[in-house]
């Protein structure tokens, strides 16, 4: 950093602010999808198979991986925020900022290959599997 | 790290009490922090006893009666008396306010004065408003216009021009926004230019005057300078004058969006 932090510009910033914008209507909208696919299983309706079975449709199995895709991106700029705020130290920066990169990164992965893994299950199914 | 405690030498003692005199009846007490740089002391809050009956409405009159009749060794900033110079800005009672500008009727209980949050203190009432100042003087204000115009000529302006800036060009720079900012109490001093730096730097992209509102734009695009605003809505709250920072800041950030 510069002697006088206020005479250089980055250049950057207004990125963050559009995809956090962006990101945040994006789950306003997928969070209602997500509550009304969720309650659709309440009742006698709910068991392991059902669940299986829906989320393998390409609607529900497409919102889902949105909704996943959503939260991580929302999450990750989240945080990026906390650590820009509170943790001057440069090494302790960037460590934290590269984990928490990481770390969403790793469980939105994580989340859509369980999406995949439950397609796969759920066309089994269909073709006459279990 | 941000720091969430004072350091050690920063922590406040209870101070001295100077007690009203007997035949006071409406009798008000006035918790003032006090500290100086000379005498290696913490910080202490003094307590001043004052008869409302013989003191003025404001609490600027307050300190200036305990200055002059009580203790004169209590420092403040003050001039004008009427809220244009923004000299007596200071916590009153947990909030931004101009001590000239705020009855003392109005608090409840005892009034309590600080300084203005989260700013090295010079002495008692007094902050170090040196990088606030730098701050101010980074977003270049004064109006950029490399247009030729003739040596008897004007810069004419619209009436509907003019008024866009009404609500930025009153801002009398007494920093109460950019002090009660949590933003600008973590990232003041690494970059963050605070509310009113940037109010400022509004003022002078929204006159049609400027013709530097591209050069502007483009100095603020940075994710401490401008984007450490999270929107906390402290500095409009807070305006002595009424004013609307974080508007500004949100202003400024929609016309950077514009234009990519």
């Amino acid at each position: 950093m510069t002697s006088n932090p206020y005479t250089h510009s980055a250049q950057e910033g207004h990125g963050h602010w559009y995809w956090q914008r962006v990101s945040a209507i994006a789950l306003a909208i997928l969070i209602v999808w997500f509550a009304c696919f969720v309650l659709s299983f309440s009742g006698d309706h709910g068991n392991y198979q059902a669940v299986v079975e829906r989320l393998g449709n390409v609607w529900n199995s497409t919102m889902m991986i949105l909704l996943i895709i959503s939260i991580g991106v929302h999450a990750s700029l989240g945080m990026q925020v906390v650590i820009e705020d509170y943790i001057h130290n440069t090494v302790w920066h960037h460590t934290a900022m590269i984990a928490q990169r990481l770390f969403c990164i790793m469980l939105s992965v994580m989340g859509i290959v369980a999406v995949i893994k439950i397609m796969a299950a759920s066309s089994q199914m269909l073709l006459g599997g279990h | 790290m941000a720091e969430f405690r004072l350091p050690a030498n920063s922590r406040i003692l209870a101070g001295n009490t100077f007690s009203a005199s007997a035949d006071a009846e409406r009798v008000k007490n006035v918790k003032v922090y006090r500290w100086s740089p000379d005498d290696g002391q913490n910080p202490r809050v003094d307590t001043y006893q004052l008869d409302l009956d013989d003191c003025g409405p404001m609490v600027l009159d307050a300190l200036l009666k305990i200055k002059n009749e009580i203790d004169p060794t209590l420092t403040f900033r003050r001039s004008c008396r009427e809220g244009i110079c923004g000299s007596c800005a200071m916590n009153i009672n947990g909030g931004n306010h101009l001590a000239c500008t705020t009855a003392i009727e109005d608090i409840e209980g005892d009034v309590a004065i600080y300084p203005l949050p989260h700013m090295p203190v010079v002495k008692d009432l007094v902050p170090d408003l040196t990088n606030f100042y730098k701050q101010y003087a980074s977003v270049e204000p004064w109006l950029k216009n490399d247009s030729p115009i003739g040596e008897t000529e004007e810069r004419l302006q619209s009436v509907e021009d003019r008024e866009k800036l009404d609500g930025l060009y009153e801002c009398i720079l007494c920093a109460s926004c950019s002090t009660s900012c949590p933003s600008y109490w973590w990232n003041g001093d690494n970059g963050y230019l605070g509310p009113a730096a940037l109010l400022q730097a509004y003022r002078f992209i929204a006159d049609s005057r400027d013709e530097a509102t591209d050069e502007r734009l483009a100095k603020l695009e940075d994710p401490f300078k401008l984007y450490r605003c999270h929107t906390i809505m402290n500095c409009t709250n807070t305006c002595p004058k009424g004013l609307n920072p974080a508007k500004a800041i949100v202003t400024i950030k929609s016309m950077i969006a514009e234009r990519k």
